[in-house]
Order: structure tokens, then sequence, then C-alpha cells
């Protein structure tokens, strides 16, 4: 596997020292924590635009964990989104100018190769303005709920033929 | 007075929001641009141990993690009064011209170029770098994105990590490059100086050979006459990772020089009621309010002041187009706020140029790339020239090192004042009594922000994305009259 990519990115996108902004990225590091496979790699970024561009670029299949900031659900709230469900969610659409489904079109229009699904899950914030490592109670409580879905996702995708061996629970 | 309100500025990291005052006659009272606030920073920064902070300020931003993880390994040096090696100091300098490169490249094609590129009156959902291929040609796509796949993957050699920088370390860096690695490099700068020489012909075939928008840059609703701030070398070029902080008056003379630990001497911060932003200004002249002219202490530190701050560049293509920028403009220093997308595209040779030389250096294979800090730590500054604008990082710790107080000017920052005018004076030449408002005349506005390229998830310590910023007109009353939101 050394020169080949992992078939499978669990991408959590946010940023860590910004409390709920974070979410993302803690409940990718639970996942890697408890579910280890050759075919997934997980990664963290805090980047926008491009940079996400390069991130998932080459990958099969893809699952963000990302916060929302739609302040129409309660902080702590997971919706599971397709890159359909975007086209129309201005909150999801400004990746440097580049929305995700922008950003997708890109990568088709350069024939650059893009993950064939992805799919993302959100959580509803609190607080994004104060500077800490530490999510809101209602917001972490979700953590380990994100965590399990993204195990699940991985888990189904890898039973239907993405990857050959099996994965190792709790190996890492 | 009526207000308008631009929310959100597109292609802009961050969010934000831009208030327009009209006076009862309908012409613009005032402008002012607003960024919400973000708590606790220094708390969150004091009590760890100093050498954490060039890997988690990083994620301050998620434009420009190399310039704060470069600014913090140079504050993390003075801290421990420690010099770096030669081979360390080039591996830095390597790392920083290729993120000048992929960052400059960003601005150009996505967010700067689509205003020239595909019109600034073209529909908002064309304005974009879709758009821009779609003028340019799909090669052109091509070549942006292979110049940024490079970088990434330089970036992840040279930074240790894919995203965020980990190498840089007080003292030097935590590794060094192999022959292999090397080779690799060399041959991809190479590619980059031919991009380099690509954007700026497509900054003569589309920018410069249209009248119209040369016109357009060089009028006098796009101009302020502000001081220009930058870093040089002892040859007064233009230099990103090192060097002293230069600043020019409106005429082009110098008016000081220092080294960057000597910043507070220098510079000040005004204070408005109206937002948590300071707005920082040459302590030589003072504040004078939200005014240009030599009399004024407000500076700019953007690509373009930078070229106006030196006296060239360091490379020989890069020069060749300093002259030209200056001899095409009508010599130093430029005040045309919207030539700074060309001045940036000349700084994105020049990086390219400059990480060429050092990728051919032969100390940059050298194994000496880190010296162990031995003194006791105090206090010390860090700055580099971000892509934005000058960026100091300011630490003080205890005898321990443990962080006692950090202060931070970022590159955004720098420029907030003209920021203010230059949306003001836009807007005003733009909004009379009786006109309609339209989307173009609002992009119009933003055009004059969007040059500088501002980075409010730096300047309010933010992570960029879900909320930009918004544009309200407003009446005398406050009452909102108009108002465009665009993601």
């Amino acid at each position: 596997m050394s020169e080949q990519k992992e078939k499978i990115l669990v991408l959590g996108l946010g940023n860590p020292i910004l409390s709920d902004d974070g979410v993302g990225i803690y409940a990718v590091r639970e996942a890697s924590s408890l579910f280890a496979h050759p075919d997934v790699e997980y990664q963290e970024s805090s980047l926008a635009g491009f940079g996400f561009l390069d991130t998932i670029s080459g990958f099969q299949k893809v699952i963000i964990a990302d916060s929302v900031n739609w302040q129409k659900n309660p902080p702590g709230t997971i919706s599971t989104l397709k890159i359909s469900d975007l086209e129309s969610n201005p909150y999801l659409r400004n990746f440097h100018n580049l929305s995700l489904a922008g950003t997708l079109t890109l990568a088709d229009q350069m024939g650059i190769p893009r993950p064939e699904e992805i799919v993302i899950f959100a959580v509803e914030v609190g607080d994004c303005s104060t500077f800490s490592e530490r999510c809101t109670p209602s917001v972490e409580a979700s953590i380990p709920k994100v965590a399990q879905m993204i195990i699940e996702q991985v888990k189904s995708w890898l039973k239907t033929g993405v990857g050959a061996a099996s994965g190792e629970e709790g190996s890492r | 007075m009526k207000k308008i309100t631009i929310d959100p500025v597109t292609r802009l990291e961050g969010h934000g929001k831009i208030d327009i005052f009209l006076d009862e006659q309908g012409r613009v009272a005032n402008c002012y641009f607003l960024v919400p606030e973000l708590r606790g920073f220094e708390k969150f920064c004091e009590g760890r141990p100093v050498e954490e902070l060039p890997r988690i300020l990083t994620r301050i931003c998620g434009v420009c993690p190399e310039a704060h993880h470069m600014a913090s390994a140079k504050a993390c040096d003075a801290v421990y009064h420690v010099e770096i090696p030669s081979t360390a100091k080039k591996l830095r300098e390597l790392l920083y011209s290729i993120f000048f490169v992929a960052d400059h490249t960003v601005h150009f094609y996505a967010l700067g170029g689509p205003d020239f590129v595909v019109g600034p009156d073209a529909p908002a959902a064309e304005r974009n770098i879709l758009g821009v291929i779609r003028k340019v040609g799909l090669e052109a796509g091509k070549k942006v994105i292979h110049t940024r796949s490079m970088a990434h993957e330089i970036l992840t050699i040279l930074g240790g990590k894919a995203i965020h920088p980990v190498t840089a370390l007080p003292g030097g860096m935590a590794k060094g490059i192999t022959e292999e690695e090397r080779i690799k490099i060399e041959g991809y700068a190479k590619e980059m100086v031919e991009f380099g020489k690509f954007t700026l012909k497509v900054v003569d075939d589309v920018v410069l050979a249209n009248k119209a928008y040369l016109d357009l840059i060089l009028s006098d609703t796009y101009a302020h006459k502000t001081h220009s701030m930058g870093t040089v070398d002892k040859k007064n070029n233009v230099n990103f990772y090192d060097g002293q902080i230069r600043v020019v008056d409106t005429n082009g003379k110098e008016l000081l020089r220092f080294e960057a630990k000597d910043y507070l001497n220098h510079l000040a911060e005004h204070v408005e009621p109206w937002t948590y932003l300071k707005f920082p200004y040459l302590k030589k002249i003072g504040w004078k309010g939200f005014v240009d002219g030599p009399d004024s202490g407000v500076y700019k530190a953007t690509p373009l002041s930078r070229l106006n701050a030196a006296d060239g560049m360091a490379t020989p293509l890069a020069q060749a187009e300093y002259e030209r920028f200056y001899k095409t403009l009508g010599g130093k220093p430029v005040q045309a706020t919207l030539a700074t997308h060309w001045a940036r595209v000349i700084e994105l040779l020049y990086a390219a140029e400059r990480a060429l030389e050092l990728s051919q250096d032969p100390e940059i294979t050298g194994r000496n790339y880190r010296v162990i800090p031995t003194a006791t730590p105090d206090e010390g500054v860090g700055c580099v020239e971000a892509p934005r604008g000058t960026l100091y990082h300011h630490y003080v710790t205890d005898e321990k090192g443990i962080v006692k107080k950090v202060n931070l000017i970022v590159g955004t920052t720098n420029n907030h004042a003209a920021i203010s005018m230059s949306i003001k004076k836009a807007a005003q030449g733009l909004i009379k009594r009786g006109t309609t408002i339209t989307e173009g005349i609002l992009n119009q506005i933003e055009m004059a922000f969007r040059a500088y390229d501002p980075c409010l998830a730096c300047a309010t310590h933010s992570l960029p994305g879900e909320m930009p910023l918004q544009v309200r007109i407003l009446s005398p009353q406050g009452e909102v009259l108009d108002q465009i939101e665009r993601f």
C-alpha cells in the first residue's frame, strides 16, 4: 500500500482550536482510534478551497465530518448530507468561493480523479467564536455518535467491494 | 442616513459585513467594514510551552498556515536567542516560497482574477474560477491545478505533513531533505517559473490589452495615496522570509527602516467604537483619521506595497517585470489599489524563481539544520511577509519557556484602515444621488476590498468558510434599504 492511496478517505474538517468548529476533527480522531483498515485513511484539515481538492483527489469514496451553523436545530444535532444536498445549501458553499459541488465540477472539467461518492456528517454548532480545544457539552455529546456513524458507513462500503482485507476493531 | 450592506463579500476567507450609510440626498456618507469578534485567544495561548505555538497557531487560519508557522518559529528562535543554521534558513525560505506560489495562484485565478478575466459586470454565478477557465481555456485550468498539486507535494516533503506544517522548530528544522527530494523540488520549481511567466502573459493578454480595464485600474475611484510597508533584504530587494521592515512615504522616499523586534516603536493601533478589530498606523506620523496623503499615519502592507517599499526584485525575470510594471503604470510608487493584482503575479514569479535558486543551493541538502537552544527563554518577535501583508508574532515567556503573553499583527490587519477607506471611496465614486444600486455596482465596491485579498479568518483569528460577508445599504435612520447576501 505504500505507493497507492487508500480507497476510502475519512476527513475531519474544521478548526480544532475554536470550540465547536472542531467537532468534525474530534469525531474523525475518535473513529480512527476505534476502527482501522488498510483501505481507509483518516485525515483532518482546516483548509479551504483548493486545499480541499488536493486532499480528496484520488480517493474512491470520501466521508466528511464537519460542523454547520444553520441555527435551525439545537447544537449537537447530526445531519447526513450528500453532494446533491449542497447545491441549494448556501451554508456549505463557500470553500474559497468554490463550493464543494463546484470543486467536483472543476475536478471533472480538468480530468482530475474524483471520489465517486461523498457522504457528509454535519453537526449543528453552538459556539464557534471562543478559542478552546473542547466543544460545548451538547456538541461534545455528538462526537461518539458521529464516530459510530463514520465506522458504519466505512464498513458498509467495505462490504460492497471497496477494499479487500477485513477491518480490525480497536486496533489503534 | 441610508445604509447599504454587502454581506457576504464573496471570494474572501472568513466572514464579515460592509455597511454603507447614505445621507438624506442618497449619497454615501460613511462605510463600515465589520467582522465578528472571537474570544479568548490570549488565554488560549497562555500557559503553553512556547515551542507548541508554531504547531498550534497554524490553525488560526485555513488559508495561510505556513505564514503563521514561519512567523511563530522565528518568534521562538528569538525567544530562545538562537541563530538557526544556514541550511535551516534556506529550507524554511524554500517552503515559504512554494507556499507563496500556491497562495498567489489561488488569489489570481479564483478570487481576484474573475473580476478582470470574466469582467466586473458579469453575473455573479460566472465570476469564479470556472468562469476564468472558460475564458482563458481548459489548458490554463490544468496548469493551475497542476501547480497547486506540485506545491502540495513539496509542502508535504518540507513541512512534514500534508496540510499543517510542523517542521519549523525553535533552532531550525526538524528534518532536512534528501538529494532525491531536492531533484524533485528542483523539477517542480522549474515548472512553477514557467507557470509564473504564463500567468503574467494572462495579465498582459486579458487585462493590460483591454483599455477599459487599464482605465479602471488607474481610475481615481480605486486610488489611495498611503505609505507602503514591506520587508527588504540588504540590497532593498523584496524578501518574504527575512530582512528589515521598510516603509516608504507617498512619494516613494524611505520613511522608516527597522528590525521586526522594534515594531512596537514604530507601529501603534487605533481603536474605533464600532469594531473590535484594530487599525495599525505609523507612530512617527500619528493617527489622523481615515484619510490618505503624506500627513496620515495610514499605511498599506500588500503585494503592491512590498514592491513600492523595495528597490527591486532579487531574481532576474521578476526584476524585469518589476521594471515594466512601474514603466506601464507611471512610475513609483503606484497607488492604484487594483494594480495589487498585477503586483501579486510578479511576486508569484519571484517566489517560483527563488524556490528554484534555493532548490539548486548546495547547502539545501545539508544535515546541519537544527541548533538545540540553550539560552534562557524570555521574549521574542518573529516576522515574515504573509501573502496579505507583514505578519508579526510577539511572545513573552517565563524562564521555563511557558507563554505569558502573545501579540499578533496579521497581514490583513495592517490594511484595515486602508481597506475601510478604499471601500468608502469606491462606494462614493459609484453611488450618487439617484443611483440604482445593482449587483454590478456592489461588485465593483467589493473589488476595492478584494484587491487586498483580505483574510478575515486571520484578522479575526477564525476559520474561514461558512459565514461570508454581507453588504447592506442603510438610511440615515439605520433602516435597511437594500441587502445583498452572496455566498
